[in-house]
């Protein structure tokens, strides 16, 4: 095999990576024991970029601070972000460069693509320091519903952080190959996979080893979000009711009621009532309340029917019916809540397959689809298609479509101009994608300025403009002008996202300042774990000395001093050897801890009379 | 069938010998029919057409080019495309139809938008009294005309299959020609019909 591919869910809430391991298989990357997700959060400390985790746990000291649900904005223009869900964030957006949405941070602004490649970066490096391997290149999964825009913003993201998006692949249909080769069954699916802040459903057939989706469709701003923003508004009322000046629109406040209504939704997935108190720093009031699974199904039920609205939708596009589907496969985050799954079931008239973790699934798929695209395997073809429709503004502003929604890709259409006016040189075509009659209802991806029209009478020229999508579904487009045989030149300017200049840009920032060597990050890294490794034996050096044996702790004792000089050291391989070699040493000591806490585990379950 | 610009040998497919294994840059134009290897015929085993397609799409896709030259990815990507086009075409039967006419047109004259005598008249007639119904809400009547669309399709469409179908691929003359393509053309008057008749009635659903 060549080059390593791994997959990244980058996901509105979460983010991960898998790969395929030789003798393992597909497995998500992360260290044993701890988890393999990435919270989708970012905050700044010192002008450096904190992400994950430890963003997550700082949200509440400062809110405005705190960066979420990026992926809602990616490939966005601020005036497609409706006022009432700008208002629900607790960071500030403005406007930028050819309307493109940025995100406010202390006095600075980024891009949702910057950010992105942060969440991305921190997914490459610890992916790297578990694999010990560089990584450059990935499959990263998008809705199957973002458009071309969102695609291009999500592709820039990942040059941002230093990695080669090989392919754009589609969240369903990662999680599709994910089911279909442990199974390994022909037949109809439909895979149902509500995220954070997105909905899909996408409709297969398995046929031998070709994978085909047959239709697709979504909502590219329906999510788990939205249940917490219907719960957010049950708490205001209840809080309002019981102190009316009380002030909840402060981003500290946003924060709280935010994510006080994913505790409250993530508590009832497991039990039928939950209690719950809010307080928010320098205000008077303090409120307590119980929340149950009956006052929170009527705040659910409209949003899973908007999903299941979709779901009709695609069967009908496909000419399917519910009856044929062989299998309905549970894909996301929100996907565990018992309501969506008992509404789903409904529908589809069948329990749905939740056998593979649905956090983990997408990020597996799309691990396999790297190792197919490394040349690792030619097991499975996965035939994916275009969501929306590709076309042009005609006369009177009608949309035309010149490929339509759900056509497999790769695929090209052809398009004949020619000119208005005696020695016209130059035509300009505008370029949407979306399902709307009018091409004010649909999304319009860039102005093409044909150039270099052999100069004739008006109506000669015959430009032929090949429009071709991608097996990422992304759009590129060039022109021949026939008479002459020679190719128009084509400028792109694109209605939102970034441009070349300002991808290199920002590229070229990035390298001026980052630790970007390998190498470097590597050596923190595993200084970072030596410390905890190292700690971890001093704690329990008691049970040490008494479990083992006097030559065997005077060995481990020695390995740590060697450990300790090796931190100092700027050789990582040199650091990870001699770790070893502590872990060889002391994994009596750790099976005798283990077998000490399961002991006091088992003592204490003896005292408690059943 | 044309040859392998490779190794000479005749193609199955216009676009890939399975002989050497080469991708074949003339495929890019290749017709329908001869990306499947297949003459030029109305009649067509859609389940064997989809075997192909399945074969041809495992060899060609440019997932297995990915470490490929720049150049050679190009082309597998054009192939693939050609080969999604083709397929899509041929295996749906109306579609079909268009596309083996325009094979034909080339040698026969034909008429874009001739329509069957009195066609036309007819169909204002019943876009008329459509949306009198559609004004009015009445469902059950909207059911009934729906159905009677619909047969109106299905003779149409066995009736100019049939047609295609007894040509056995060969060039048909003038008249049939014309015959062929004026019920094509029909077709589309009564699909927008029926779209019409079905997008209203759904919007009431709601």
């Amino acid at each position: 095999m060549t080059e390593r591919i791994i997959g990244i869910d980058l996901g509105t809430t979460n983010s991960l990576a898998a790969t395929v391991f030789d003798q393992v298989g597909p497995e998500v990357i992360t260290e044993p024991g701890q988890t393999p997700i990435i919270p989708s959060v970012l905050t700044m400390r010192e002008g450096k970029w904190l992400v994950g985790q430890e963003a997550l746990i700082r949200s509440l000291q400062n809110p405005t601070q705190t960066l979420y649900s990026i992926k809602r904005l990616m490939g966005r223009s601020l005036e497609e972000i409706p006022v009432e869900e700008q208002a629900q964030l607790s960071y500030q957006l403005r406007s930028g460069e050819r309307g493109q949405v940025l995100v406010c941070l202390d006095e600075q602004a980024f891009t949702p693509q910057e950010i992105s490649a942060e969440i991305l970066k921190a997914v490459k490096y610890r992916a790297e320091a578990i694999l010990g391997e560089n990584l450059q290149k990935a499959v990263i999964t998008v809705p199957a519903y973002f458009d071309d825009v969102q695609r291009q913003a999500t592709r820039d993201a990942a040059r941002l952080a230093g990695l080669e998006a090989v392919r754009i692949l589609n969240e369903p249909t990662a999680a599709a190959i994910a089911y279909g080769l442990d199974e390994r069954k022909d037949g109809k699916i439909a895979v149902y996979d509500l995220g954070g802040g997105t909905f899909d459903i996408s409709l297969l057939q398995l046929t031998g080893k070709i994978f085909k989706v047959i239709a697709t469709n979504g909502d590219t701003r329906l999510g788990g979000d939205d249940f917490d923003q219907a719960i957010v508004g049950e708490l205001t009322l209840r809080i309002l009711q019981e102190f009316t000046d009380a002030e909840l629109h402060s981003p500290l406040a946003r924060q709280i009621l935010r994510q006080t209504a994913e505790t409250i939704k993530i508590s009832l997935s497991q039990s039928n009532e939950i209690e719950y108190a809010i307080s928010i720093e320098d205000q008077s009031w303090s409120h307590q309340g119980s929340f149950t699974t009956i006052e929170l199904k009527p705040l659910l039920v409209p949003v899973i029917q908007r999903t299941l609205q979709r779901c009709q939708q695609a069967l009908d596009q496909a000419g399917w019916k519910v009856e044929g589907l062989d299998e309905v496969v549970l894909v996301g985050g929100s996907t565990v809540v018992p309501e969506v799954r008992r509404q789903v079931q409904q529908f589809f008239g069948r329990a749905p397959q939740v056998a593979i973790d649905p956090y983990k699934v997408v990020a597996l798929g799309a691990g396999i689809q790297g190792h197919l695209l490394a040349g690792g395997r030619r097991d499975f073809l996965l035939l994916d298609v275009i969501p929306l429709a590709l076309g042009i503004e005609t006369v009177g502003g009608t949309f035309s479509k010149l490929i339509t929604a759900n056509t497999t890709v790769p695929t090209e259409a052809k398009e004949l101009y020619t000119t208005h006016v005696d020695n016209q040189t130059a035509i300009e075509i505008n370029i949407y994608q979306g399902e709307r009659e009018l091409v004010h209802d649909c999304r319009c991806l860039g102005r093409f300025k044909l150039r270099g029209i052999p100069a004739m009478k008006a109506g000669l020229p015959l430009v032929e403009v090949t429009f071709r999508v991608d097996a990422n579904g992304i759009l590129t487009v060039s022109a021949l002008e026939k008479r002459s045989q020679t190719d128009a030149s084509i400028e792109v300017i694109p209605f939102h996202g970034l441009t070349q200049q300002e991808i290199d840009d920002l590229l070229e920032a990035s390298y001026d300042h980052a630790v970007e060597d390998f190498t470097a990050r590597q050596l923190i890294e595993f200084r970072q774990t030596a410390e905890r490794v190292l700690q971890g034996i001093e704690m329990h050096w008691t049970i040490a000395e008494k479990a083992l044996a006097q030559t065997d702790c005077a060995a481990i004792r020695q390995q740590m001093e060697v450990v300790r000089q090796r931190m100092e050291g700027q050789d990582p391989q040199v650091l990870k050897s001699e770790m070893d070699r502590l872990g060889d040493l002391t994994r009596s000591l750790a099976d005798t801890v283990m077998g000490q806490a399961v002991l006091s585990a088992l003592q204490e379950k003896e005292i408690t009379p059943v | 069938m044309p040859f392998c610009s490779h190794c000479q040998k005749s193609l199955q497919s216009a676009l890939w010998c399975g002989a050497c294994q080469q991708l074949q840059s003339s495929g890019l134009q290749a017709d329908y029919f001869s990306v499947f290897g297949l003459p030029p015929r109305y009649d067509v085993d859609v389940k064997s057409l989809e075997q192909i397609y399945h074969e041809l799409a495992a060899e060609l896709h440019p997932d297995f080019f990915v470490a490929a030259p720049a150049a050679e990815h190009r082309l597998s990507e054009g192939l693939s495309a050609r080969l999604n086009q083709a397929w899509q075409t041929l295996q749906d039967s109306t579609a079909r139809a268009q596309y083996i006419m325009r094979v034909w047109k080339s040698k026969t004259p034909t008429h874009e938008r001739d329509l069957p005598t009195g066609f036309l008249q007819e169909m204002f007639a019943l876009q008329e009294e459509l949306e009198e119904l559609l004004e009015a809400k009445d469902q059950q009547a909207l059911a009934t005309k729906h159905a009677d669309f619909l047969q109106r399709l299905n003779d149409l469409q066995q009736n100019y299959q049939q047609q295609l179908i007894e040509l056995k691929g060969n060039t048909p003359d003038t008249t049939s020609c014309k015959q062929i393509q004026q019920q094509l053309n029909a077709e589309r008057y009564l699909l927008r019909l029926l779209e019409r008749c079905s997008s209203t009635s759904s919007e009431t659903d709601l």
